[in-house]
């Protein structure tokens, strides 16, 4: 033993928490270590000092106020508790994939047969901004737009 | 095996305890006044020790003790039994401790209310127990009387985290397992926390014995 392991041993001595070998090396090392000694007489006033500090007490009427502090409050129901630990994640992706299969069925189906053959792919928002295009094209000049350029452009922000 | 322990423990009395805290609970979430009374005389000083010493302030620590025990009153009928009726206490009192302690970081103070401040211990209300003054040398007394003043020092100026866990030990005589239940951390924690926190004093303690000013 050295004294390093004299050292992190020396409260489990003090507690008797060390087996018979475990003690005798223990003792063995401080009986010829002058510093070891030194260091378990530090720690067995230590733990002699913590344990007679003298203790605190309330104050002699704590109980009376106590009471009329609880007497003013009123206790809490129990709440019930969700005990599902980890079982609802294991549900998430088969929840997932039913709310993906609803929104798939009920999502309205566009009728692309019914257009004209050219307005197949059509992208409406180009179209939208070529139109606008034109009518700023033929539309005079104002520094603030007339109220029917809103509303025939349909522009909103 | 299991026969055996609980055998031993019944023998022991540690289960007629274990029993009559559990009853005691019971008629306690019924809004029996009476077993929480005596809930309260069970633990009132225990828990006002630890919270004195874990504020350094007798004023402040009876605020926190009355909110102890009203937060335990509104909050037992949610208590489930887990842990013991003691570790669920002393783990509210700590919480409240540390909320305290980030209330008043900046105004800590660090004089000491045993040497600096004897007036004031003297008008508090607080009783004051000393286990060993009977000692027959009258010199000795004094040297135990000095060294306790070095120890109470030292045990102050300790963060919270260390003095927490060697007050519940070695005041309160809490198990490691009751520590850890206690302040939410893992027993090696509470192991290692303590061998540092009594390490600390242990400093002061021997600088003291070889005649250092401490």
């Amino acid at each position: 033993m050295n004294c390093t392991h004299f050292e992190k041993q020396v409260w489990d001595y003090l507690e008797g928490r060390l087996s018979a070998s475990e003690r005798a090396a223990f003792e063995a090392h401080r009986a010829h270590c002058e510093h070891c000694q030194r260091v378990w007489e530090s720690a067995q006033h230590t733990v002699q000092a913590l344990r007679r500090l003298p203790r605190y007490r309330p104050a002699p009427d704590f109980r009376e106020r106590l009471q009329a502090r609880l007497r003013q409050a009123s206790p809490k129901p129990a709440r019930p508790r969700l005990r599902l630990g980890w079982k609802p994640l294991a549900l998430a992706p088969a929840l997932g994939l039913l709310i993906a299969f609803f929104w798939f069925y009920n999502e309205p189906q566009k009728n692309l047969t019914n257009l004209p053959p050219d307005a197949v792919g059509t992208d409406d928002y180009t179209e939208m901004c070529v139109q606008l295009h034109e009518t700023l094209e033929t539309a005079e000049w104002s520094p603030t737009p007339a109220a029917s350029y809103w509303v025939n452009t349909g522009y909103t922000r | 095996m299991a026969r055996d322990s609980v055998s031993y423990l019944w023998r022991s009395g540690c289960l007629e305890t274990i029993s009559a805290e559990t009853q005691l609970i019971e008629r306690a979430k019924q809004q029996d006044e009476s077993a929480f009374a005596q809930i309260v005389n069970l633990y009132a000083d225990k828990l006002y020790n630890y919270i004195v010493r874990m504020l350094g302030n007798p004023h402040d620590a009876e605020d926190v003790l009355q909110e102890v025990f009203l937060r335990a009153y509104q909050g037992l009928p949610s208590f489930d039994g887990r842990a013991s009726l003691s570790t669920w206490l002393f783990r509210i009192a700590h919480n409240l401790c540390i909320d305290h302690y980030r209330k008043q970081e900046r105004r800590v103070k660090t004089v000491s209310i045993y040497q600096d401040n004897p007036d004031e211990a003297d008008e508090g209300a607080e009783e004051w127990e000393f286990p060993d003054t009977q000692t027959p040398d009258p010199m000795q007394a004094v040297l135990d009387r000095e060294l306790q003043e070095v120890v109470e020092r030292a045990l102050e100026s300790l963060s919270p985290k260390l003095k927490s866990v060697l007050l519940l030990y070695d005041m309160e005589g809490l198990s490691y397992e009751e520590i850890s239940q206690s302040l939410g951390i893992p027993m090696g924690t509470v192991k290692s926390r303590l061998h540092l926190a009594r390490s600390e004093i242990q400093k002061k303690v021997a600088a003291y014995l070889r005649g250092e000013t401490v």
